[in-house]
């Protein structure tokens, strides 16, 4: 058993490397070695501000995040609302929705002659635009509804996992209250760290919203730098404190991550007490509901809808893309089979085997996280267009789905190690003595009892990688054509209904598959309180 | 300073789980509840501890009144502590942590010594322990940690489920030695509930038998 | 089982290689940036009347249309690319800076005028586009219409205009065009002057035309296919060439560019490609698509939707300069716009 596990590690680390750290390491090499330029155009003192304005932006938005999360998630678990688990489902729906779409629509929605101001100056004898919305709240805005869905999973996870029990034993203290308060927040701090920390990365390196508010931040500078510049090294030096960021941010998400899986339930079933609502208290929430949902979800998709002119263009558009959208979607899917199963296989390793090494892997693993995706892109041309490797490696585009799946792959890393933690050794140990092979009762002690987060990973991977663009661009191979490149080319020339076809399309093609695995999801949820019920 | 129970019932989702019980215990003393389980032995622990709201009949502790119809006076103001039958440890809080919140969380923080978390994690041998998480100790010492932290704040009645279920034979000495010591230097009193009196009859002034949600004293 | 798995994945794997070697002699790997609804069907064309399987790689406006530049640059030692197909000409200059066109003198690119092609002969220019302005008829009159680009200072417009980001594109290479043309000091002003009219700096021409066509905007700075393709959506929008005055700086015209790339895979191919992009017909096919891009072939019919352009006033730029002073003039660009 030993053996197997450790030609597993090996394994494992040795793709991880070929895929990721020696083309990484490579690009790091060739730049500093070959033409190091520093970054162009802009001075360190510009640079400091720059950062500072930008660490402010995200602040903001991840605090904003947070809070509409949380208190949705606090909403579903803690109180006595009907059907919490579709609320859930509807507010999950801006995941689906790539965040450039998200921006062209709003920035349409709160421009001067547009959208909400196209409408009050219908009804107002006014000829000036009543409401200005700086590029600043606009691109918070757009940030935080596309990132709210992260926190809100959090830390529905986190309040499904607290138990009644605990809130009890705090009960027989005097200042139950101020200890029941130092409890709760010593179990929440962990998960408000995390989503914190993952907001806070994607919004910082978010460029899309940034650059279609024209508001200037520290990503919009990375971009620049590659694209205005076409310079590499400038790109790279800039990318180094966010890398310090991280770094520095790595300690704490260790801490944090190290503590969940201690902070484990026991399986009790006592049910937590919910907060009763009264009829005013539920006619509010379903109206704040509404707003919410008219606002993230409806507003959108209306917008989608009412831009396409003709739905016999619809047709059209499906004919002509049908069979970029057979390859996005094959693509995706050999993406996430093969995110998956390296994420196990390395969380597995650095769980049972590598414990010292395994803090280098995450660490990079981090470095491969905050990267922008431009310069994973441009690494892997560097490493694997060499004239001694085999044609089909990167001009047949073999490697295409390797790259996007490293997209996904840190967070993936992440999750499954929390969960092999929560997992005792003990039950594979009993697959071994009961004579089962190593691999076998990976699958039996390991894959069952991961199922669940399994489908979560892989749907979520796959959303990312469907709609990734930038990787898709750089290494796709000649004559290929995939549903987002073909989206974002036709944004230039397209007309706006066709955009909104494509768009609507888009998320069609992503939402169809999950809201079947959703119901199906929901029917399995209804059998087992069936079963628990009789 | 004791404790009656009036007439006491527990009704949940229609069905009674306590049906008109009476008990009544003396001042410092030490009291046991047998019974299989599902006879709402429980229950009955968490009526007395607050937990729970009966749902008729009434508990006299102290020589107040814990419950009438409309109010019910909570677990924090009772001068009561309770460890559980699966002992809800706090997951994310270390061992030690565990005594020094109770302890800075509570009224009498003032009279106990804090040096008394050492000594109490050192009667029940888990000083070795005092900086790790509950999921990394083993059963018994869990049920040890759930002792300590209910004795810690001395209160004048401790209520415990199923105490030593995890013990062995030396460990259930020692704990219920440190309790009997305890309990004669505070004067509090002691009720558990418990399947097995090998260990304790000796001690323990009341025996109640629980039975289909009735409780019935039994001769010693 | 494993071994079945491997060996049927090895076969595969030989058969792929196999059946890319043998198409490799009869196809060209083109990477562009022209919108692909102009460029695709020419490649049909091409792959028509030549034979030869024309494999693209298109770029997207999300990325600025700068992704293939960086992609080419990456690929330098190795390249894997033909033909570089430019919808502007600023990159192209970079790219020949940097060592990644070769030359080709194709005896179609002789018949243009030289300032459209290289000395070096290693690009061509080719279907041209304009700068324009594109006005919304709703918010402005006739007789008001912005006719130049110092209108874009006039306080009448305050607030009024929208310029697409000049660290990309056609706008790029247009104010490196103005800098050239103007020195330093009166590009600075009008920059400053831009700035106190508070011009709106938008991510692209594309959506500099959306904002004007819905009328968030008077009027804006954009290229003729994307004012022309707001015309096509039915926008309240009108093309005016700026400049056009005796006295005025006309109208600044952007060619595409079409290059060879240095030790290309199928070099015979590529020229094949390039003289067929260069002849008179292709520009014509050009000029009569949407795009409506301005041949630079002498005798060629120009587009049906855009007035004569042989009759416009051009400004007179030396295109070969233009690379040279891209990065000083952003220098300006942001103290001025940052400050």
């Amino acid at each position: 058993m030993p053996d197997s596990r450790q030609t597993l590690a090996i394994f494992s680390i040795l793709t991880f490397s070929i895929m990721a750290i020696l083309p990484i390491l490579f690009l790091v090499a060739t730049v500093f070695f070959n033409h190091f330029l520093a970054p162009t155009n802009i001075s360190f003192t510009e640079l400091q501000l720059l950062f500072l304005n930008s660490f402010f932006f995200s602040s903001n938005v991840t605090f904003f995040t947070l809070f509409l999360g949380m208190g949705l998630a606090w909403i579903f678990t803690r109180t006595t609302l009907r059907h919490s688990f579709i609320w859930l489902g509807l507010f999950c729906l801006p995941l689906f929705i790539p965040i450039n779409i998200l921006a062209n629509i709003w920035s349409h929605f709160l421009g001067n002659h547009t959208g909400l101001n196209a409408l009050l100056l219908k009804w107002l004898p006014s000829t000036e635009p009543l409401l200005n919305f700086s590029p600043w709240f606009s691109a918070s805005l757009v940030q935080i509804m596309s990132f709210y869905p992260i926190s809100l999973l959090i830390f529905y996870a986190a309040f499904l996992r607290w138990e009644q029990h605990w809130s009890e034993a705090c009960y027989f203290s005097s200042y139950y209250k101020k200890l029941h308060r130092i409890v709760l927040w010593r179990y929440y701090r962990n998960y408000l760290g995390i989503s914190a920390l993952l907001i806070f990365v994607f919004s910082f390196s978010d460029f899309a919203v940034a650059d279609m508010f024209q508001l200037h931040v520290y990503a919009t500078e990375v971009f620049l730098q590659l694209s205005a510049y076409s310079n590499l090294s400038g790109a790279l030096i800039l990318s180094l404190p966010i890398i310090l960021m991280g770094i520095i941010y790595l300690f704490f998400i260790y801490h944090w991550l190290e503590h969940i899986p201690l902070s484990n339930g026991y399986g009790n079933n006592r049910q937590i007490t919910l907060k009763i609502l009264s009829p005013v208290q539920t006619t509010t929430l379903y109206l704040l509901f509404l707003f919410l949902i008219g606002m993230i979800i409806v507003l959108p998709i209306s917008y989608l809808l009412i831009t396409i002119d003709s739905w016999t263009n619809m047709g059209q558009l499906i004919q002509l893309v049908w069979q970029d959208i057979i390859l996005s979607l094959f693509l995706s899917f050999i993406a996430t089979t093969i995110c998956l199963l390296l994420s196990l296989a390395l969380a597995y390793s650095i769980s049972r085997k590598l414990k010292p090494m395994g803090i280098w892997i995450r660490l990079f693993l981090l470095f491969l996280f905050i990267l922008p995706s431009s310069l994973i892109g441009i690494a892997y041309i560097h490493f694997w267009n060499q004239p001694y490797f085999p044609d089909f490696i990167y001009q047949q585009g073999w490697i295409l789905p390797f790259a996007l799946s490293l997209i996904f792959l840190p967070i993936a890393v992440e999750i499954f190690l929390l969960q092999f933690k929560k997992l005792p050794i003990v039950e594979e140990q009993a697959a071994h003595l009961c004579g089962i092979s190593f691999y076998k009762s990976l699958r039996l002690a390991i894959l069952l009892r991961l199922t669940p987060v399994i489908k979560i990973v892989s749907l979520i991977c796959f959303i990312f990688c469907f709609n990734e663009l930038t990787i898709s661009l750089l290494i796709s191979p000649p004559g290929l054509s995939i549903l987002p490149v073909r989206l974002f080319s036709m944004v230039h020339y397209g007309s706006q209904s066709l955009i909104a076809s494509l768009s609507l399309l888009q998320l069609l093609v992503l939402i169809i598959p999950v809201f079947f695995l959703y119901r199906y999801n929901l029917s399995l949820i209804k059998k087992s309180q069936e079963k628990k019920g009789l | 300073m004791s404790l009656t129970i009036k007439n006491l019932s527990f009704f949940y989702e229609q069905q009674a789980i306590l049906e008109q019980l009476d008990l009544s215990l003396p001042a410092a003393s030490i009291s046991a509840i047998i019974g299989h389980s599902g006879q709402g032995k429980t229950t009955l622990l968490r009526c007395i501890a607050g937990l729970e709201k009966p749902t008729n009949g009434t508990i006299h502790w102290q020589n107040n009144l814990l419950n009438t119809k409309s109010k019910c006076i909570p677990s924090w103001k009772r001068n009561m502590s309770m460890v559980f039958q699966d002992l809800a440890l706090w997951p994310h809080i270390k061992v030690k942590e565990h005594l020094q919140l109770i302890l800075k969380y509570n009224q009498n923080r003032e009279v106990i010594n804090p040096t008394a978390i050492d000594e109490i994690l050192s009667t029940f041998e888990i000083e070795a322990m005092s900086h790790r998480y509950p999921a990394q100790l083993s059963q018994g010492q869990q049920q040890r940690l759930a002792i300590a932290r209910a004795v810690i704040s001395n209160p004048a009645l401790l209520i415990l489920d199923e105490p030593f279920s995890s013990l062995d034979e030396r460990m259930t000495f020692k704990c219920w030695n440190y309790l009997l010591k305890w309990q004669d230097s505070v004067q509090s009193s002691i009720l558990y509930v418990t399947h097995d009196l090998k260990h304790t009859i000796e001690q323990t002034s009341h025996i109640f038998n629980m039975e289909n949600g009735k409780l019935r004293q039994q001769e010693q | 089982m494993l071994k079945r798995l491997l060996l049927i994945s090895l076969n595969l794997i030989i058969l792929f290689n196999l059946s890319s070697c043998d198409s490799q002699k009869h196809e060209v790997i083109i990477y562009t940036s022209v919108d692909r609804h102009i460029s695709e069907p020419i490649f049909k064309y091409f792959e028509k009347n030549n034979h030869i399987k024309v494999k693209a790689v298109y770029d997207t406006e999300a990325n600025k249309t700068t992704g293939l530049v960086n992609r080419l640059i990456a690929e330098k030692q190795n390249p894997r690319a033909d033909v570089f197909w430019n919808s502007e000409i600023g990159r192209t200059l970079m790219l020949k800076e940097q060592q990644i066109l070769s030359a080709y003198n194709s005896p179609n690119a002789i018949l243009r005028k030289s300032n459209y092609r290289d000395i070096e002969q290693t690009w061509t220019g080719l279907a041209a586009r304009a700068r324009v302005i594109i006005v919304n008829t709703d918010r402005i009159q006739d007789k008001n219409i912005p006719n130049n680009l110092v209108a874009f200072t006039d306080p009448k417009w305050y607030g009024q205009a929208a310029i697409a980001n000049p660290h990309f594109g056609t706008t790029g290479t247009h104010f490196t065009a103005l800098y050239n043309l103007w020195g330093e000091k009166r590009f600075n002003k009008w920059l400053i002057a831009l700035q106190k009219n508070k011009v709106t700096i938008l991510p692209g021409n594309a959506q500099v035309k959306n904002k004007v066509s819905s009328g968030e905007y008077a009027f804006g700075l954009t290229d003729t296919d994307d004012a022309l393709a707001a015309i096509k959506e039915g926008a309240p929008v009108k093309i005016i060439f700026p400049d056009q005055n005796s006295d005025g700086l006309g109208t600044f015209l952007i060619p595409n560019s079409v290059a060879i790339i240095k030790n290309a895979p199928h070099p015979v191919a590529a020229k094949q490609f390039i003289d067929f992009l260069l002849a008179p017909q292709t520009e014509e096919l050009l000029a009569s698509g949407d795009g409506g891009q301005i041949p630079l072939s002498p005798n060629v019919k120009g587009p049906d939707n855009l007035p004569n352009t042989q009759k416009l006033q051009l400004t007179q730029v030396d295109y070969k300069l233009l690379a040279k002073n891209f990065e000083i003039m952003l220098k300006n660009y942001r103290t001025i716009w940052t400050n």
